[in-house]
């Protein structure tokens, strides 16, 4: 086999990462503009709700926070998942029931969560959250069209990141990592979309996971560290 | 595949013009033309004899679009140009999102598309849902005839393979077939060959990923299954790196009257003597165009293959 010529090594069990995403980048984009296009003028509902949601995390009551945000993640699940990605691809469906889960989840364990000790604690979150209520600006990274321009609660990659970054407002306990694997797989796998698709918002995405996961993994060190104490 | 009567006719013509040299047992390059008239390069089906086309179409990514009716339009219009250059085998999958609900569309808009062979595949870990995946699979096309069923990635493939030869005993399709893009699973794929009745494997053949040459290319002369060489441009990464670094060797153009790579790459495929046909994918209607002057012309002899492979190796 030729080296210079021959396609990378597969990634996942024999899988190229291209074998992975059945769907090319203009009809991805295509279906990022059909999800505006159709939702429109919802995205002004979706923005205020995440507002509110900031709201009520900034005045210490992220258990109507989280309660909120399983709004956001129905719309998601019914809005982007159901009507739209699932046409491109079979896995769309189980990620609309996912987003399903993941809104029973947040009203369930809300109960259970507690504001972070102080706002310097909550500020990793706060700049996740508000990354993704700015996400549509992203569109510029990738000289794509505003029309492909993704909202929180209508599309998933802001609503995921806004979720990771209302969930490290909370104080850690199990329920943040509970709550985090729906957000987490999607960001994950999008990722892994955008790179193979060869879209600059790539970066930027893997960058943003990166940070939330290294914030995540370092505020549940310190939470076992003072337990401990 | 519908018998119309173009296709009886076309197939009568076939049978005079190459019945000796494939009755002989004799690899000829020169058996692969259809006819003086048109020229096409068509190979038989070892176990029917019935001659395909050796350029198809597959549809991994490219008519996936969902109900877009931008690209709907803009696929019919690849999908009907793949049809007048002579194309007739398509190949999909359940796991290609919407591509076979798009296909069906298009094909309901286009003109002549009585040379359908379609080829689909069974993907579910479920033994039970065959028949059920298959009708589902008739709906989403139009309902023409599904001439080729396919195993996907051997996927349950012991549970599958009774039922799918029963439904070819019932006439409800023609052949059977069996599909892996994974060398990993090219040992299950030859225990398959060697044990079980199918008329068809698909595995990846190009000029950088050769190892099915090694065992499943000779086990499927030995045993008359057709081969369906699925990624021949490498999933697209092959075909792009020389595009965008090399030109075309000069002598291809003498020697095989190609004009692109595309046509070097699938002439190299489709001469190997166990290959029936290669279905590269494509959505742009210059890529097919390319793609489908590759069913036309001489195809190179086995020196000739040493000397395109030597020139791949070479860049």
């Amino acid at each position: 086999m030729h080296v210079l010529l021959s396609s990378p090594e597969p990634l996942i069990a024999g899988y190229h990462a291209v074998d992975l995403i059945p769907f090319s980048a203009e009809a991805y984009q295509r279906m990022l503009a059909a999800v505006n296009h159709s939702l429109w003028p919802t995205h002004l509902l979706s923005n205020a709700l995440a507002l509110l949601i900031l709201y009520q995390l900034w005045h210490a009551r992220p258990r109507v926070a989280l309660r909120l945000l399983a709004l956001l993640w129905l719309g998601c699940g019914g809005g982007y998942f159901w009507t739209f990605y699932a046409d491109l691809n079979w896995a769309g469906e189980q990620m609309a029931i996912a987003c399903v889960v993941q809104a029973g989840l947040l009203v369930w364990l809300a109960s259970g969560f507690h504001h972070a000790p102080n706002h310097r604690a909550k500020l990793p979150g706060y700049l996740i959250a508000l990354l993704a209520l700015v996400w549509p600006l992203s569109v510029g990274l990738s000289h794509a069209a505003w029309q492909t321009s993704e909202t929180v609660g209508l599309h998933a990659d802001p609503t995921s990141l806004f979720t990771l970054g209302v969930l490290l407002c909370t104080r850690v306990t199990w329920r943040i990592w509970l709550l985090a694997i729906v957000p987490l797989a999607w960001t994950g796998w999008s990722a892994l979309t955008l790179y193979v698709l060869q879209q600059s918002r790539f970066g930027l995405l893997a960058a943003t996971i990166a940070f939330a996961m290294a914030v995540l993994l370092y505020s549940t060190a310190l939470s076992i560290a003072r337990s401990r104490r | 595949m519908s018998h119309s009567s173009s296709r009886r006719r076309f197939l009568s013509q076939l049978s005079c013009t190459l019945a000796l040299p494939y009755l002989a047992g004799v690899p000829s390059f020169a058996s692969e033309r259809t006819s003086a008239s048109d020229d096409l390069l068509t190979k038989p089906i070892p176990v029917s004899g019935e001659r395909l086309p050796v350029i198809g179409m597959g549809t991994w990514r490219t008519f996936n679009v969902g109900a877009d009716p931008h690209l709907r339009s803009a696929r019919s219009k690849v999908l009907q140009r793949f049809f007048d250059a002579g194309g007739t085998v398509i190949d999909c999958s359940p796991m290609y999102g919407s591509a076979a609900r798009v296909l069906g569309w298009a094909l309901a808009r286009i003109s002549e598309p009585d040379e359908l062979f379609a080829a689909e595949k069974i993907w579910t870990s479920d033994g039970s849902e065959t028949r059920q995946q298959h009708q589902d699979q008739r709906e989403d096309w139009g309902n023409p005839q599904i001439d080729l069923q396919q195993i996907h990635n051997l996927l349950a493939w012991e549970a599958h393979l009774p039922v799918l030869q029963d439904m070819k005993r019932d006439g409800v399709i023609r052949y059977v077939g069996i599909t892996t893009s994974h060398r990993r699973r090219h040992a299950d794929l030859e225990h398959i060959m060697t044990r079980e009745q199918i008329d068809f494997v698909q595995l990846t053949y190009n000029m950088t990923h050769r190892e099915a040459e090694q065992r499943l290319l000779p086990l499927a002369r030995e045993r008359d299954i057709a081969v369906i060489a699925n990624r021949p441009f490498d999933g697209g990464y092959l075909i792009k790196t020389l595009k965008r670094k090399h030109p075309l060797p000069t002598w291809a153009r003498d020697a095989l009257q190609c004009h692109t790579w595309a046509e070097f790459l699938l002439k190299f495929i489709v001469s190997h003597p166990a290959v029936t046909c290669a279905i590269p994918a494509t959505s742009k209607l210059s890529h097919m165009d390319e793609n489908m002057r590759a069913l036309r012309g001489p195809l190179p002899d086995a020196s000739l293959r040493q000397r395109m492979l030597a020139h791949i190796a070479s860049l």
